[in-house]
């Protein structure tokens, strides 16, 4: 009978609660969120101010959390996670970072529902979902102006001009912007693969040709990151493919029915017929990689980043014989780096933070951005930066790292960077759909016209 | 509150002396459950009601735009298809998965040896989340290290299934993954057989039935409302299946295993809110319709006893 | 003849017992075995059993999550939701079953329908209320959110439970002066034990397993639920088979090693139910 009271207690209160909140939801939120949520950033500026007050009283404290996914067991946060602990102890006693861990796969969801009710953290990630960035992000305000900053950081002189000029909406600058590009190429297990040249030095047709029997890792699944990536390269090497891909960036494009495309999916069709690993029909990136990495395949396409899976403490990822040491970097064939320069940066700020929060988060965009830690970043995921003079130190670190000194020697005048072809496809088409039908133009379902067809219509269907 | 006291309309509700008494408590109790679809279905459904009418990005204000979401849902060909497919699982589930359900659920009724061990581990498959089956399952279909493809190979060694990447192979390893798992089924048909009044069979018995006379002139009759109930919660959850879908094939391949929600949440990925919610709202309509018409063909407003 | 018919049945019988259990358990069995295997073995040969025996993919998670706490929030936030809820969609499913009022129809199919409100248009309103109630990162707000869970499955499935009580055990009631409480409370309850342990066991089992609200509702590493975890598992170690297999096998053992527990209990507490009618 106790038991039974309990319940019937616990029933009550919870009632209770839910009556209450009832009456506020059906008479609230049918069309005036956006009021409501305006007396909700009240009440929370108010709360907010009296924490850092509190915090202000004994000693100065000014704290924020950082919900990210680059903590636990992602691989981002191999470097992520120190980089925040040497923040926190340069600036011992002022400013302060506590991470919080947020699953990758809900990270842009949260910061949308967050960011609805103006609640968002101080800190944040971008590019997690652009297009929400841009639609309602930007034009709700719920960026905090940098330009401030950006004119006085002594890191200016690092930012790439592309990206600061990307980032420059309506006279303000949205995001702190990129310092460092991370073009894209391939990796090879020069174990089992041999090429004659440096492969950014052939053309498509002598790439293939010198692979002989052994094969690519491709991947149909989510986005076909890999397999996307080539066929990125085959377009670029088309003529006027690199006019496509730079020019669609910013509004995606419907048109996949170009004479560039539909030859580049042509040459696409044949190669993952007869040189892709076995399985990758159906194979999410992780497949790619493991089959890269035990020796299944021996070209895989991808970001500098990959380098951390060949260094010697992730000797628990490889198998069949498979050594990271044997694994070269170079661009891609055509001499293409895949590289979208017009882009935000890492970090946007919150326009509903506090003056402490924003000095602290202007402390942190500094730090990031300042010599040392671009040049640590780069070492640990890849990536160049072209306005820095590199200490002698990073020139020499780069260099034992064999992937990343690869590509840095790949890169010469001749060298084209362009966006890849995910880059100019709308969100749904880019996220899945181009995945689905791949698996058909493998098997010969559809043939790359009616492959390219079928990408406009959905392209089409989803920008209207 | 002024509800109560209002004449009844109609005749399907024809409430007694005793009943009308009751009403306080009737709608007392009601109440809770009257609360929690206010609290967090009322508002959502509206919207998605209204702005299935619009052109919504899912923030900025909703623009009017007519029909027009309805009439690109209706030409989308991934939305024909997705119809399709619904109407075949509904037709699996009805006829296969219930079945299966029932049938299990008859041989449980008889507890031959080893029923409660069988009841206990026909539930394993329900404990662990959809997202989990669907990666397992992912693996049991894959065509390289999965068992089933593995196993057909010690007898035709050349066997190559792509199970979730080729027509028609796709639909049907989809289907595969929920076919079998029939123990809400099992479940409920179960707790109605073992109501059945034990005299019931003994008269049957003394009447010379044999014991298949017993099974289909008896206790499937008696079962009427829990099989329909089965049903109900087959179809709906056959016009809500989302993630099943989305973990293993995502819709593919080309739009072969495509269902209402995932061309939802696709709209909703390219910021086409108002059309999701137009797709939400026929997805509603059509498990309305499905409902209405198992209620009646299987008399579930009627007392079984 | 009649000995073979009633050995063919009997054959029969067992053959559908037989086929239930390895399609409920093999798939289990099979990912559990393969998370003791090396990715090479996974690869070459799914059948074979490990040649030796890891915990080491177990070990790292184990040290590095506080899953004990995690677990433990899981079970409160279910066990706190479902009792609740299955108290509220008791009443609400034993008046509709049961009598005769205006308006029943539309609230029957009204709360039926919630089956059908797709998940992300539910989201944002959802969100925007807990905000308001300040229940967030606070498991009872996701308690809250839970509540609501399981609304149409188990008024399907109550609804279907009161209407095999006969009626005349609540005429017989009444006669002897049982209010209408204590026909719903002593009368109904007992013997639809079958039905709310089934529709509980299933509102149990979605909230234990209830990802998307979890993840969005709460933030702190104290609040977090098992769901939570292992999705970070999952995109942890997708790269390799044996610890990918290890990391569902965390997935799915609670639930099975919880539900084993509880099953006895569950399953008696239906049995003792067997209606006479």
């Amino acid at each position: 009978m106790k038991k039974l009271l309990a319940l019937v207690m616990a029933a009550a209160l919870v009632f209770s609660m839910a009556a209450c909140a009832g009456n506020n939801t059906s008479s609230g939120s049918k069309e005036s969120s956006k009021t409501e949520s305006k007396t909700e950033s009240k009440t929370e500026s108010k709360t907010e101010e009296s924490k850092t007050s509190e915090g202000g009283d004994s000693g100065k404290l000014v704290e924020i959390n950082l919900p990210t996914f680059k903590a636990g067991e992602n691989v981002g946060a191999v470097f992520f996670l120190p980089q925040v602990e040497r923040f926190n102890k340069m600036y011992e006693g002022k400013y302060k970072i506590n991470i919080e861990e947020v699953p990758q796969a809900s990270y842009s969801e949260k910061i949308k529902q967050l960011a609805q009710q103006k609640k968002m953290p101080v800190l944040m990630h971008t590019g997690v979902d652009n297009e929400w960035f841009k639609k309602v992000a930007i034009p709700n305000g719920f960026a905090y102006d940098l330009t401030d900053w950006y004119n006085n950081t002594p890191t200016k002189k690092f930012f790439i001009q592309d990206s600061v000029e990307y980032s420059t909406r309506d006279g303000k600058l949205v995001t702190a912007p990129a310092a460092v590009t991370r073009p894209m190429g391939l990796f090879y297990n020069s174990d089992l693969y041999k090429p004659e040249k440096a492969v950014h030095d052939m053309t498509v047709d002598e790439f293939i040709a010198s692979l002989g029997d052994s094969k690519i890792a491709f991947q149909t699944a989510d986005n076909a990151w890999c397999s996307m990536l080539f066929l990125s390269d085959l377009v670029a090497n088309e003529e006027g493919g690199i006019e496509i891909l730079k020019n669609n960036v910013d509004d995606k494009t419907s048109d996949f029915n170009q004479p560039a495309i539909v030859n580049a999916v042509t040459k696409l069709q044949k190669i993952l017929q007869e040189n892709a690993s076995a399985n990758s029909v159906g194979a999410a990136y992780a497949d790619a990689a493991n089959n890269f990495m035990s020796e299944g395949s021996v070209v895989i396409l991808n970001g500098p980043w990959m380098s951390a899976d060949f260094a010697p403490d992730s000797s628990d990822k490889w198998s069949n014989n498979f050594d990271g040491a044997n694994v070269h970097a170079d661009l891609l064939p055509g001499n293409i780096g895949l590289a979208n320069t017009r882009g935000w940066g890492e970090w946007w700020v919150s326009a509903y933070a506090t003056d402490e929060e924003i000095e602290l988060a202007k402390a942190w965009l500094d730090f990031v951005n300042s010599q040392e830690e671009l040049e640590a970043y780069m070492l640990a995921e890849g990536g160049s930066c072209p306005n820095m003079e590199y200490s002698e130190n990073f020139l020499a670190k780069q260099g034992e790292t064999q992937v990343l000194a690869d590509l840095s020697a790949a890169i010469n005048d001749k060298t084209q960077f362009t966006p890849s072809i995910l880059d100019i496809m709308p969100t749904s088409v880019g996220e899945t759909e181009v995945g689905k039908m791949l698996p058909q133009l493998i098997d010969g379902t559809l043939t790359p016209e009616q492959f390219c067809e079928q990408l406009s219509a959905k392209a089409a269907d989803a920008l209207a | 509150m002024s509800k109560i006291k209002m004449p009844d309309k109609g005749k399907r509700v024809r409430a007694s002396k005793l009943e009308r008494r009751d009403y306080k408590w009737i709608y007392l109790f009601l109440l809770p459950s009257v609360v929690m679809f206010l609290m967090f279905y009322f508002v959502p459904i509206l919207t998605m009601f209204f702005t299935s009418f619009t052109k919504w990005d899912g923030f900025n204000a909703p623009v009017f735009n007519g029909l027009d979401n309805y009439t690109r849902l209706f030409s989308n060909p991934a939305f024909v298809i997705s119809v399709r497919n619904l109407i075949a699982w509904s037709l699996i589930g009805i006829f296969l998965h219930v079945g299966f359900g029932v049938l299990v659920a008859l041989i449980l009724y008889h507890k031959p040896r080893g029923w409660k061990f069988t009841r206990a581990v026909f539930m394993i498959p329900n404990v662990i989340s959809a997202a989990a089956w669907a990666l397992i399952y992912k693996f049991i279909f894959n065509n390289e290290m999965g068992v089933l493809n593995n196993l057909i190979r010690m007898i035709s060694p050349d066997f190559n299934v792509q199970w979730f990447y080729t027509s028609p192979y796709a639909f049907w390893a989809i289907t595969f993954t929920w076919l079998f798992y029939a123990v809400i089924v099992t479940l409920v048909v179960l707790g109605d057989l073992m109501a059945i009044p034990e005299e019931l069979n003994e008269a049957a018995r003394i009447d010379g039935a044999n014991q298949w006379q017993i099974t289909t002139r008896i206790h499937l009759p008696l079962c009427r409302n829990a099989i329909g109930t089965s049903i109900i919660c087959t179809v709906t959850s056959r016009v809500a299946m989302y993630e099943a879908i989305q973990l293993t094939t995502a819709g593919g391949p080309g739009d072969d295993t495509m269902n209402t929600p995932l061309i939802l949440v696709k709209a909703i990925m390219d910021m086409n809110n108002g059309y999701a919610n137009a797709a939400g709202v026929v997805m509603f309509l059509i498990g309305v319709i499905i409902m209405v018409i198992i209620n009646k063909v299987m008399k579930m407003n009627e007392p079984v006893y | 003849m009649a000995g073979l018919k009633k050995f063919v049945t009997r054959f029969f019988m067992y053959l559908v017992l037989v086929f239930t259990v390895v399609v409920s358990v093999f798939p289990i069995l099979w990912v559990i075995i393969s998370s003791f295997k090396t990715n090479a073995q996974i690869l070459s040969s799914p059948f074979t059993l490990p040649t030796s025996i890891s915990f080491d993919a177990y070990a790292y998670l184990f040290t590095k999550y506080n899953f004990l706490g995690y677990a433990l929030n899981s079970l409160i936030v279910s066990v706190v939701s479902t009792f609740v809820s299955l108290l509220f969609y008791a009443m609400g499913a034993y008046v509709i079953a049961k009598f005769n009022f205006p308006g029943k129809n539309l609230f029957y199919v009204l709360f039926a329908m919630t089956l059908l409100v797709p998940g992300q248009s539910k989201a944002q309103p959802i969100f925007a209320l807990i905000m308001n109630l300040n229940l967030y990162d606070n498991i009872w707000g996701l308690t809250l959110v839970y509540l609501s869970g399981g609304m149409a499955m188990s008024m399907f499935i109550l609804k279907a439970a009161f209407m095999s009580v006969p009626k005349s055990l609540d005429e017989a009631a009444e006669l002897e002066g049982a209010g209408f409480f204590r026909r719903f409370w002593s009368i109904n309850l007992p013997l639809t034990k079958s039905g709310l342990s089934t529709a509980g066991i299933l509102m149990f089992l979605g909230n234990w397993n209830e990802y998307f609200y979890a993840s969005l509702l709460t933030s702190s590493d104290k609040n977090r639920t098992l769901p939570i975890a292992l999705q970070f598992f999952n995109e942890a170690f997708s790269y390799d088979y044996t610890k990918l297999f290890a990391a569902l096998t965390v997935v799915v053992l609670p639930g099975i090693i919880l539900y084993a527990c509880a099953q006895e209990q569950v399953q008696a507490s239906v049995a003792a139910s067997g209606v006479k009618g």
